[in-house]
């Protein structure tokens, strides 16, 4: 004869068996449970991941380096000496991918076709950048056409300097400013491309060239005012700075992560995060209502079950241990075939990404929102952090609902537990 | 944008010292003066035009000092030269002034920057670069940024000052160290301008600018400008060097020069020298 | 006779198993619920964005001139100004207007220049419009309508300057004809405790701009909205009103960069309002479809006592709807005193965050007030009807389909 532990357990198996569409809702509310706090709480990872990528993309990078006063005075004779020697000691660093340097400088422009009359002077900023690296999906020229980028003499201007000026595309134009030990440099250059950047000092400032060209132009060889230095994981972004902050020929530079570049940038990211906390609670609870529903009100029909094997003489305990068991297998398989679920869905749309603009029918704009590019894809990701919480929540909630009206039944009197 | 944000610049500077190079004859107001404090006359060193009815007629010592530059028209020639905390820059520039409004600088040195000059007529301010032949004017707006990557500003070359009319002098008393006249200027209360007062030391025959400390609206002590190497030019015995030094603590190190090197006073130059043709034309 | 019958024997049966039956409507209730709860939370989250960008100065409409749109040269001026104004002024839903102009200036003291554009404000319209100006900490304190010769600064500019409260700043600005220079004594020192704001803020009243340039009239006239959702229609209105050299921009045409952040979010969140529908529709579903399958037995009965298909099916989806009416009812409470609250007092993200924080010149006040009116209403109804009623179909179906005695030949 079976042991009395394994005949409760035993019971329980055979109750689920016998009732299928009872089992089969319960499985299913369950699993729905799951897969959706899995695939929601993915899809949140997902997004943060893609707002962290975007925000570290060559624009801020992940570390980044300058003069210690330059971000606050801007002043063009505050530079990070020795670039290339700084670049190659910081590629040595193990989980370096990119490190590129930046050069911003305060110019006066005219339109550089010769008339009559002198033509009027606007004030602009060079920004001298790695054009073939800075042209990728997030960066400054991301939106540029290949034959358009600058380089050598022909530069791209922001559009509302270019109208300021009344310049177009083709055109000359005349750049006067001071190198950097205060000789003028001028030069004429032709104009590449206009482009309308959501970066404001881009678009109503900007005279994007390659960086070789302006550091000629400037007397600043193996010079520059920024570098951006991407790691192989933006997630370890303070721990990079740390290491390159400890190069000797940095010692005198400031190194900040990216959070320290863009604070507000962070906090914002931080805001979304908690807001869409607050959502994931909200979802938890509906489904978890869900799912308490289903289980107490299946649990509250079979009163009469209850009541009949009270008459038989199974104890209270026994029946609520019945139902304990019950409710535990059917968690646990509800919340695996929920993650498998899951997972799958994730797995899936990790890979054609979710396009929730088209699907909310939004206007979608190539726009950069301070420099960073919007985007209207999320790839969800796994973590297995989420599906750990959902299997004990889960679980913890089908169990909990069950148990308790269990425990109500089992004290009635089996003539009463038979009647209703 | 914090990009043009610049902390320093003595903008000033020029208006005590290029002031006194482009603008020719200010006309002397016979405004209210205050009294000058009463000196004893008997003291000889004190030069004979100055002297008044037994008293120092203060006016005419500021008066001499405003005009110290001034002409109808000049040519001159001077070196400038830029001193920053490991760097140095020095050009050598051409000046032509005609009347108040008008004035041409032209680079000479270095080579690098040969040619390059600024035309100034009135409120206008062009600039012409030699390397790409082109001129550009500046407009107002521009008029803050800074001239020739120097520590002055475009403006500061259009500006016009009367001490007359901006401030009210007194003599304070006798200097030690620099030797000479201690006058105080205040700057008059609905006067616009960056300083509350500066104190002024003359050499002891009231005729030479030694130096004068700047105070700003909170009567913090701002800049110094120190005057010396006195020399003759065509009959006029003027400091021929000019030193402008900021007080401020992250200004250590930081120094401004002009040493006139010749100038003739009331030549004639042809109007068209002022030009923008001219401007093209001259390399 | 036939549908008498169903809807007593629906109210009798409801009322016969009260357990049953208020399991149901709480469980619908909490679904609800936590639907209204989480629409209300995101839609308020949405606003709090829009509401920050159109508080800290931007305004929802502005009038500009025309040429402003190309060039962005602060020295224009709205011409016929006061026809623009009054056309402002008599658009109906507009909570504030005010009048601004722009220049570029210099400020000076000492040794020390900061370059900033200078803004010449109506004091009091400003005050109501601007959280910036609300919000901040002032040393000293704001401008008032007769100022004159006074400047309000910011906290990180005055320290650039190194200059304090009734220091007189010496001040260059592009003019009319030439350049204009003016002493301007610091009446107050703005402080959000954002670098960007505080070191690019500097206010004089729009006369003392004026007087000193020697233009005449504002740059540009904003308007506050009562309601943010009159914005296309109010735009319309108003650009007929206006002179034909000024054109009216909305808050997205001034910002558009955060426009598209804004307008990215938004479509997320309908993703997001999407999901927890479903979730909470499945919820309701298992919940009937429990109960119902339950009941074979009890419906097994009817049948066989000879009550038709068509009659059982409308009985139990009378029972689905008036449970699910009272799921509604109960949402509307729970849900609907959620939101308002969340409505009225909000959450205080900040304690989450730190301080306000501030985004370009934006000010962030982290609370997000939910959203709260009469959509609640028909949200719940519409979710807990359709959810529970076709919850419904299936088993009725079923029920009517099984054979009598198989059902009750099991337990």
């Amino acid at each position: 004869m079976k042991s009395k532990r394994f005949t409760t357990a035993y019971i329980a198996w055979r109750n689920l068996g016998r009732n299928k569409r009872r089992t089969l809702l319960a499985l299913g509310a369950i699993a729905l449970g799951q897969l959706t706090l899995v695939f929601v709480n993915c899809m949140m990872a997902g997004m943060y991941e893609e707002m962290l990528q975007t925000v570290t993309g060559p624009l801020v990078g992940h570390v980044q380096i300058h003069h210690p006063d330059w971000r606050q005075e801007r002043a063009m004779d505050l530079y990070i000496d020795k670039v290339s020697k700084v670049k190659s000691q910081i590629s040595k660093l193990p989980e370096v991918k990119t490190v590129l340097p930046r050069i911003y400088a305060p110019v006066l422009v005219a339109s550089g076709k010769k008339t009559d009359e002198p033509a009027e002077a606007e004030s602009a900023v060079i920004i001298g950048i790695n054009v073939d690296l800075e042209v990728n999906e997030n960066g400054l020229l991301h939106m540029l056409e290949a034959d358009n980028r600058p380089k050598g003499q022909s530069v791209v201007l922001g559009k509302v300097l270019a109208n300021r000026l009344n310049v177009d595309v083709g055109q000359q134009l005349a750049v006067i400013g001071q190198d950097i030990d205060g000789f003028p440099a001028t030069n004429l250059y032709t104009i590449q491309a206009v482009i309308k950047s959501g970066v404001d000092i881009v678009q109503n400032r900007g005279i994007i060239m390659d960086i070789n060209e302006a550091a000629q132009l400037l007397a600043m060889p193996d010079q520059a005012h920024e570098i951006v230095v991407h790691g192989t994981d933006y997630h370890q972004a303070e721990k990079l700075a740390g290491e390159i902050g400890k190069l000797k020929i940095l010692s005198d530079a400031e190194v900040l992560p990216w959070r320290q570049v863009v604070p507000n940038v962070s906090r914002m990211i931080d805001l979304k995060s908690w807001m869409d906390l607050i959502f994931v609670a909200v979802v938890f609870i509906a489904a978890a209502a869900g799912i308490a529903n289903t289980a107490m009100m299946s649990t509250f029909e079979r009163t009469h079950e209850f009541g009949m094997l009270l008459a038989l003489g199974t104890s209270p305990l026994r029946i609520v241990r019945m139902i304990l068991i019950e409710s535990v297998v059917l968690g646990l398989a509800g919340v695996t075939i929920g993650s498998l679920v899951g997972v799958a869905v994730v797995l899936i749309t990790s890979q054609t990404g979710i396009n929730y603009a088209a699907l909310a029918g939004a206007n979608v704009e190539d726009i950069a929102f301070a420099g960073i590019n919007v985007s209207y894809v999320i790839y969800p990701m796994i973590e297995v952090r989420h599906i750990i919480f959902g299997v004990l929540a889960v679980t913890a909630t089908s169990v909990l609902a069950s148990t308790w009206p269990a425990l109500l039944a089992a004290r009635l009197e089996p003539v009463e537990a038979m009647r209703s | 944008m914090g990009i043009f944000t610049k902390c320093t610049r003595q903008k000033l500077f020029i208006i005590a010292l290029l002031f006194t190079i482009f603008l020719s004859s200010a006309e002397s107001e016979s405004s209210d003066r205050p009294d000058p404090n009463q000196i004893d006359p008997n003291d000889l060193s004190v030069d004979s035009s100055f002297i008044k009815d037994g008293k120092l007629d203060l006016s005419a010592v500021v008066n001499h000092f405003e005009n110290l530059y001034r002409a109808d028209s000049s040519i001159s020639t001077a070196r400038l030269t830029v001193t920053k905390p490991g760097r140095t820059k020095t050009m050598e520039l051409k000046i032509w002034t005609k009347g108040e409004e008008k004035a041409l600088i032209v680079i000479q040195t270095p080579p690098r920057e040969q040619g390059i000059a600024t035309l100034m007529v009135g409120d206008n301010l062009w600039n012409y670069f030699p390397k790409i032949n082109r001129t550009i004017r500046i407009p107002p707006s521009m008029m803050q940024s800074s001239w020739m990557g120097t520590d002055f500003t475009n403006d500061d070359l259009v500006k016009e000052t009367s001490l007359d009319e901006d401030y009210n002098y007194e003599l304070t008393g006798r200097s030690e160290d620099p030797n000479g006249w201690l006058v105080r200027f205040t700057a008059k209360p609905d006067t616009v301008g960056l300083w509350e007062r500066f104190d002024l030391v003359l050499s002891p025959d009231g005729r030479l600018p030694v130096r004068a400390k700047y105070f700003d609206r909170k009567g913090r002590h701002a800049r110094t400008l120190y005057w010396d190497q006195i020399k003759t030019f065509d009959n006029r015995r003027i400091p021929a060097h000019m030193t402008l030094i900021p007080q401020d603590e992250d200004k250590k190190g930081h120094k401004t020069e002009m040493t006139y090197l010749k100038i003739e006073f009331n030549v004639d130059i042809s109007a068209s020298t002022f030009s923008l043709s001219e401007l093209e034309r001259k390399r | 006779m036939i549908r008498k019958v169903s809807v007593r024997y629906a109210f009798r049966s409801l009322f016969r198993q009260p357990r049953r039956t208020i399991l149901s409507v709480i469980g619908i209730g909490i679904g609800v619920a936590m639907a209204l709860f989480a629409t209300s939370w995101i839609s308020g989250a949405a606003k709090m964005q829009i509401r920050a960008a159109v508080e800290s100065g931007t305004g929802h409409l502005r009038i500009v001139p025309r040429r402003w749109l190309d060039k962005h040269e602060n020295t224009l001026r709205i011409g016929d100004w006061r026809e623009a104004e009054k056309a402002a002024r008599a658009l109906s839903g507009v909570d504030v207007v005010t009048m601004r102009a722009r220049g570029n200036a210099l400020l000076a003291f000492g040794n020390r220049t900061a370059g900033v554009e200078m803004v010449g404000v109506e004091p009091e319209t400003e005050k109501q419009l601007s959280r910036i100006v609300q919000r901040a900490q002032l040393e000293g304190r704001y401008l008032e309508p007769n100022d004159s010769g006074k400047v309000v600064i910011g906290r990180v500019l005055a320290e650039r300057l190194d200059v304090a409260l009734d220091d007189e700043l010496y001040v260059t600005l592009s003019g009319r004809d030439g350049m204009r220079s003016a002493m301007l004594v610091i009446a107050g020192l703005l402080d959000t405790g954002t670098t960007d704001i505080d070191s690019s803020f500097c206010h004089v009243t729009l006369d003392e701009l004026n007087k000193i340039t020697g233009y005449e009239g504002p740059g540009e006239i904003t308007l506050l909205l009562k309601n943010h959702q009159q914005l296309q229609d109010l735009k319309t209105e108003l650009v007929d009103k206006i002179p034909p050299d000024s054109a009216v921009m909305t808050w997205r045409d001034i910002n558009p960069s955060f426009a598209a952040g804004i307008e990215s979010d938004r479509a997320f969140t309908k993703i997001l309002i999407v999901i927890i529908v479903i979730v909470v529709a499945l919820g309701i579903a298992g919940a009937q479809l429990t109960a119902i399958l339950e009941r074979r037995h009890e419906l097994a009965i009817l049948t066989a006592l000879g009550m038709k298909g068509r009659q059982l099916i409308s009985l139990i989806v009378i029972e689905a709807c008036i449970v699910g009416l009272g799921g509604a009812v109960t949402a509307l409470l729970f849900g609907g005193a959620a939101a308002y609250q969340l409505a009225t007092k909000g959450v205080d993200l900040a304690t989450f965050m730190g301080e306000d924080f501030s985004f370009g010149n934006i000010l962030f006040d982290p609370t997000v007030y939910g959203d709260f009116g009469p959509w609640l209403v028909w949200y719940s109804l519409v979710i807990a009807e359709a959810a529970t009623i076709v919850a419904s179909l299936y088993p009725a179906w079923l029920a009517v389909k099984t054979n009598p005695a198989d059902s009750l030949r099991t337990v």
